[in-house]
């Protein structure tokens, strides 16, 4: 038993080869920056949180069974080390929610309400929205990246959607008047 | 959440039954305001789905570490499992009510001087963002080493730490000119973290507790600056799932032992948001505004919504509150420490802040600085801000106001008696890690 970012797991003790973490970067790392970006807001964020998490896997003691689980692995530790930030950001005092986000990555209008519509949801919701939604995993996949059924995956990734279409709409209303 | 919303949601996913689906595709031709929310959920979908074109990835920073090259053994995930995550979380956190040992002591209150180059009237504080880049076998990235201060005239005064931040929770004094936050001396920034108070104005450090496990909150300053207050958790504050254990603590500035006043099992960390003599606040999601009358030891807990934030107004004496988007409505509260509410509203906002020695709030929409009233409900507005600026903080006495700008750049805002005045930016890039604040 040892703990994996914020999750528990069990661990069966057997020989694997660690990967080639150069490999594995190049490889995953636009997707998971990508993913991060949104969730975040900002770019430099998303790179720290990219490069924390990477820290966090090449630290870890143990490793998906499956090589191919790396990626997965690598996103479910990419959004538990976002989470965390996402929630230190609005703890203690009011911070912005409205994320500033880097011109080179979303221009204005219609992208930047996204990018708040995003930052309005609980961080838990984008998360898993922008899995399923952006990055296309299976709610199947998303709930062991997130450590729930996957019935509550699914109840959550329906909730998420929702928050997000009000509160979008919400901003874009505003955004008229 | 209405049944037929969430049937609408998971409508995306093909997640309904045949019964569902036609029950929906009857009700939708019925029901205009379903179909426009499944218009909406759509056109979101679509949304999400594009992707943001992004400039190069940057390479990877972190080395592997020492002994764990390719080939190593290596342990292996297979499942995960409810009933490990119990025993694996009682072992992981031993704090006891009646024992403050694992809080800390202030021990031998250890005092050093920083090296302060210059003294001005602050202005303009941030804590520095100085990665460790190449300092060991593992780069960490996001590690204060420092806090910089900026004054009016463009100096900077560096005041070295001695460690690095466990985290960029601060605790502000800003009326004594004095902060106070966690630090670590270890590289890789693990326990034990203590916790240090820095004078802006001598530049001394003290250390006031030791915290030999466990997840530490951001120092809460009492309103007389002579105790903080904070939270300490077995887990990190932003796990999905509670704690096993969490504490509460106060320390005395001046030396004297940790006293913990509340200790909770299975539930969600309770955060201070006020201290005075008579009363410490918390606040613990999803939603429970809790006072400890310290005179006779007794919690009081009120319900609240589920904020994201909460903020005292030393002065007044207020809580001012926002709440999450999907709460309904949007908006804010604002109540005093005994939980009696003095205004709701359901005002949409970008950013809020409680106004220092008025009965306002400041809020920004859409470019524009506004204030509402929370006594009187009346509104007006303040000018411009620049595109896309953020407010960050109001100094004690309600003149200035940061606003950020971009990633990194900050302008200070004076208010007029009618609007706010721009009055230029700060000349340095900050990291947007740290928030700054305004402390003249």
């Amino acid at each position: 038993m040892l703990l994996l970012g914020d999750q528990l797991v069990t661990v069966h003790e057997r020989v694997v080869t660690a990967p080639n973490w150069e490999a594995v970067y190049a490889e995953c790392a636009p997707a998971l920056v990508r993913y991060l970006v949104r969730l975040l807001g900002d770019r430099e964020s998303a790179d720290d949180v990219l490069q924390d998490s990477f820290v966090k896997a090449m630290r870890a003691r143990v490793l998906p069974a499956d090589p191919t689980g790396v990626r997965a692995w690598l996103f479910r530790i990419a959004a538990n080390t976002a989470i965390d930030v996402l929630r230190r950001r609005s703890r203690g005092r009011f911070l912005p929610r409205a994320r500033q986000v880097g011109p080179t990555i979303e221009a204005s209008g219609e992208r930047d309400h996204l990018a708040r519509a995003l930052a309005a949801i609980a961080p838990e919701h984008a998360a898993v929205l922008l899995l399923r939604v952006q990055e296309g995993y299976s709610c199947s996949e998303i709930a062991q990246m997130r450590g729930i059924s996957e019935r509550a995956a699914k109840a959550r990734i329906a909730r998420a959607r929702l928050n997000f279409a009000v509160a979008y709409d919400r901003i874009e209303r505003g955004a008229r008047t | 959440v209405r049944h037929v919303d969430e049937l609408l949601a998971r409508e995306l996913d093909r997640d309904l039954s045949v019964s569902e689906r036609a029950w929906l595709d009857a009700h939708i031709g019925d029901c205009e305001r379903c179909a426009r929310l499944r218009h909406q959920l759509l056109a979101s979908d679509a949304r999400l789905r594009e992707r943001p074109s992004l400039a190069d990835v940057p390479p990877l920073r972190v080395t592997t570490p020492a002994g764990r090259g390719a080939g190593q053994r290596l342990l292996l995930v297979t499942t995960l499992a409810l009933v490990v995550l119990v025993v694996a979380a009682a072992s992981a956190f031993s704090l006891r009510a009646d024992d403050t040992s694992n809080v800390g002591a202030p021990g031998s209150s250890a005092s050093a001087t920083a090296s302060v180059a210059a003294h001005a009237t602050p202005e303009l504080v941030a804590l520095d963002h100085n990665q460790e880049a190449g300092s060991g076998p593992i780069v960490i990235s996001a590690a204060a080493r420092a806090v910089v201060l900026y004054d009016a005239q463009g100096r900077v005064t560096r005041y070295d730490l001695g460690g690095v931040t466990f985290s960029d929770l601060v605790g502000w004094d800003t009326a004594r000119g004095q902060l106070a936050l966690w630090r670590t001396r270890a590289a890789e920034r693990v326990a034990p973290y203590e916790l240090i108070v820095l004078s802006l104005t001598s530049g001394e450090i003290r250390t006031i507790t030791t915290l030999t496990s466990g997840h530490p909150s951001a120092p809460l300053w009492s309103a007389d600056g002579s105790e903080i207050a904070y939270a300490v958790s077995s887990s990190p504050f932003a796990g999905p799932t509670p704690p096993q254990r969490s504490q509460v603590a106060i320390v005395s500035v001046s030396g004297g032992t940790a006293a913990v006043v509340r200790d909770q099992k299975d539930q969600f960390a309770s955060v201070p948001v006020a201290l005075t003599g008579a009363l410490l606040a918390t606040y613990r999601l999803p939603g429970s505004y809790e006072t400890l009358t310290r005179s006779t030891g007794k919690w009081q807990s009120a319900p609240t919504d589920a904020f994201r934030a909460v903020t005292w107004d030393r002065d007044q004496a207020l809580l001012g509150a926002e709440q999450a988007f999907e709460a309904s409505p949007h908006g804010w509260r604002v109540w005093d420490l005994a939980a009696s509410p003095l205004a709701s509203f359901a005002e949409t906002f970008d950013q809020a802040l409680l106004w220092p020695g008025r009965s306002e709030v400041l809020y920004s929409l859409n470019g524009s600085l506004r204030a509402l009233d929370f006594r009187t409900r009346a509104k007006r507005e303040l000018g411009a801000i620049p595109s896309g600026a953020r407010l960050v903080s109001l100094d004690p006495s309600g003149r200035w106001l940061l606003v950020g700008v971009g990633p990194s750049s900050y302008r200070l805002l004076e208010y007029t008696g009618s609007a706010f005045a721009d009055r230029g930016g700060t000349g340095v890039e900050l990291s947007p890690t740290m928030e700054p604040l305004v402390l003249r």
